[in-house]
């Protein structure tokens, strides 16, 4: 399940590798060795600092999917000027691009699909106008055609009327705006300005969601709101739950407005029934 | 189908072969599928010689395979009710729509039924099973009325109606029921049922199409599960608000419920009406 705020995403996920009714594993081996998590046996991608891709659906399927899309990535990372060294920031991709990837990805294998659902968050950075503070010079320039225009002959077509354009600037700022989108198997997206969720208890998710969700929520309370829908929803669902965590990419406010490197993603163990 | 995960899901058994549900305005109709590992296709499963239809076009060979008719007693009218005990009241509200497949047929039919002036029964499913299902409580009823002189109590009804679906275990009564009343002692209850008769009290309820939507909110905010903040008791102002969320809710995700929602308020004063309107989408 994945939620929008303000200026952050959060994504939940819960920990069971199962067949049908039997639970084959809740836990994985981290390589961390103080992590209380004890790993989660579901795999999640980390493009980029600002975008997470996890999903549901046949576990080996998801394998397969993984490594092809990190082999994808990492070879149009390559393109775009790859790591530097040198302190210049390197243009991180937008989690619209991934997803493009990923349905291209999916759609490739119409035939014999991947049987798995995805879902990408993400914060994009994006050029906004500011409100009220905006310069127009429509009206001078109005004025200057109006006067050219009386001057010229009725028969003459308007087109050919060099009157000068209309220029209007307005003040513009950059802002991390949340992406959340969703996919089914074989690539057709469908993005929220709200929330979006996968899996076999789609539907409770669905109901919980849209009740529990209300716009601007920020930090900590997004995770708490979000992470509080995820477990109502999945412990009414026998194939899903024995844990939860829940991942919040948040950007940080800054004065000069928002900046790829002002991304931190949080991660947060939520405690729920064991079955 | 939403998807093609949820599409394997839709697939059921008719005769021990699988098969997909057309919805067609002449009544069911279901085409026999198989799923091999690396071609979706449609065929019949029992002949392993006969033509495959190539699963390689675009609609999985749907336009060229034979498909069977078959005659079904039960259809699905759609609507959910849900149902809310409190120490002293308890509340019971259900949608007007009346749908069959992906029509309308009305927008305001009323899913529940007073059965005394301290009982409701609500019910979602096959709406002239419902039907027949309240004729024949109507008539318990006033044979019990006139054999002990006083009105049935609550949990008496909740033992009727569970016995009067399972007398039906073996061609059921296609609806979905909620009971909602005020007991002996004055309490708000609330009976869950299934199908066939097996019945409990509950502290809530839903039932009909959109009640995987609303059981796990209702765990969340009535039986306040997986919460840190302290439990209160919840006033029957507040729960109707609820319920009015709730619904709204259902409305937006659930394609048969919408229009308007009825709310009955019961209390040991008398059953209360409200009506809330829907999205008619």
């Amino acid at each position: 399940l994945a939620m929008a705020g303000r200026n952050s995403v959060a994504i939940a996920i819960d920990s069971r590798f199962g067949l049908g009714m039997q639970t084959i594993s809740t836990t994985a081996p981290s390589p961390d060795e103080d992590d209380n998590n004890h790993g989660n046996p579901r795999i999640i991608l980390l493009p980029n600092s600002n975008t997470l891709l996890a999903w549901t659906g046949l576990y080996g399927d998801g394998l397969g999917f993984a490594d092809e899309m990190s082999v994808l990535l990492a070879s149009k990372v390559r393109r775009a000027g790859g790591m530097r060294f040198d302190g210049s920031t390197r243009k991180t991709m937008n989690p619209r691009a991934i997803a493009m990837l990923m349905s291209h990805l999916l759609y490739r294998r119409r035939n014999a699909p991947y049987y798995v659902e995805p879902v990408i968050v993400g914060l994009e950075t994006v050029l906004v106008k500011e409100d009220g503070l905006m310069e127009m010079q429509t009206t001078k320039a109005i004025a200057a055609a109006a006067t050219t225009n009386t001057n010229e002959e009725e028969s003459s077509p308007p087109s050919s009327s060099k009157a000068p354009e209309a220029t209007i600037r307005y003040k513009t700022k950059t802002i991390q705006r949340p992406y959340l989108c969703t996919s089914d198997m074989l690539g057709a997206q469908s993005t929220s300005h709200s929330f979006v969720c996968s899996g076999v208890a789609s539907r409770s998710l669905h109901g919980t969601a849209e009740a529990l969700w209300r716009p601007n929520l920020e930090g900590e309370e997004l995770v708490d709101i979000c992470g509080r829908a995820f477990v109502s929803a999945l412990e009414r669902d026998c194939y899903s739950g024995y844990g939860a965590v829940v991942y919040l990419i948040q950007a940080k406010e800054t004065t000069d407005g928002g900046n790829e490197s002002d991304v931190c993603i949080v991660e947060y163990c939520i405690s729920s029934r064991n079955d | 189908m939403a998807s093609l995960l949820s599409a394997t899901s839709a697939v059921h058994s008719r005769n021990g072969q699988s098969c997909l549900p057309i919805h067609s305005s002449e009544g069911q109709a279901t085409i026999p599928v198989r799923f091999d590992g690396t071609n979706l296709s449609i065929g019949f499963s029992t002949d392993p010689t006969a033509n495959i239809i190539d699963g390689s076009s675009i609609d999985h060979g749907i336009t060229k395979a034979p498909y069977e008719r078959s005659f079904s007693p039960y259809e699905f009218n759609g609507g959910t009710t849900l149902a809310i005990s409190g120490p002293d009241y308890a509340v019971v509200a259900a949608d007007t729509r009346l749908s069959s497949g992906y029509e309308i047929l009305s927008r305001n039919v009323s899913k529940l039924h007073p059965l005394t002036d301290r009982c409701v029964l609500g019910s979602a499913g096959c709406k002239t099973d419902v039907d027949q299902l309240r004729s024949v409580l109507d008539i318990k009823m006033k044979v019990y009325q006139h054999n002990h002189r006083k009105p049935m109590a609550t949990p008496s009804v909740a033992q009727m109606l569970g016995n009067t679906l399972y007398m039906k275990r073996f061609f059921p009564y296609y609806s979905f029921n909620v009971l909602a009343g005020i007991d002996s002692e004055g309490k708000g209850a609330v009976y869950s049922y299934d199908a066939i008769g097996s019945f409990e009290r509950t502290p809530f309820s839903a039932s009909g199409s959109g009640q995987s939507f609303l059981i796990p909110l209702m765990d969340n905010v009535i039986s306040h599960k997986n919460r840190c903040d302290e439990r209160r008791d919840l006033p029957v102002e507040e729960v109707v608000e609820i319920v009015k969320d709730a619904f709204l809710t259902a409305g937006e995700r659930d394609i048969y419920t919408g229009d308007a929602v009825e709310i009955k308020i019961i209390t040991s004063e008398g059953i209360r009406t409200e009506m809330f309107n829907l999205k008619a989408d």
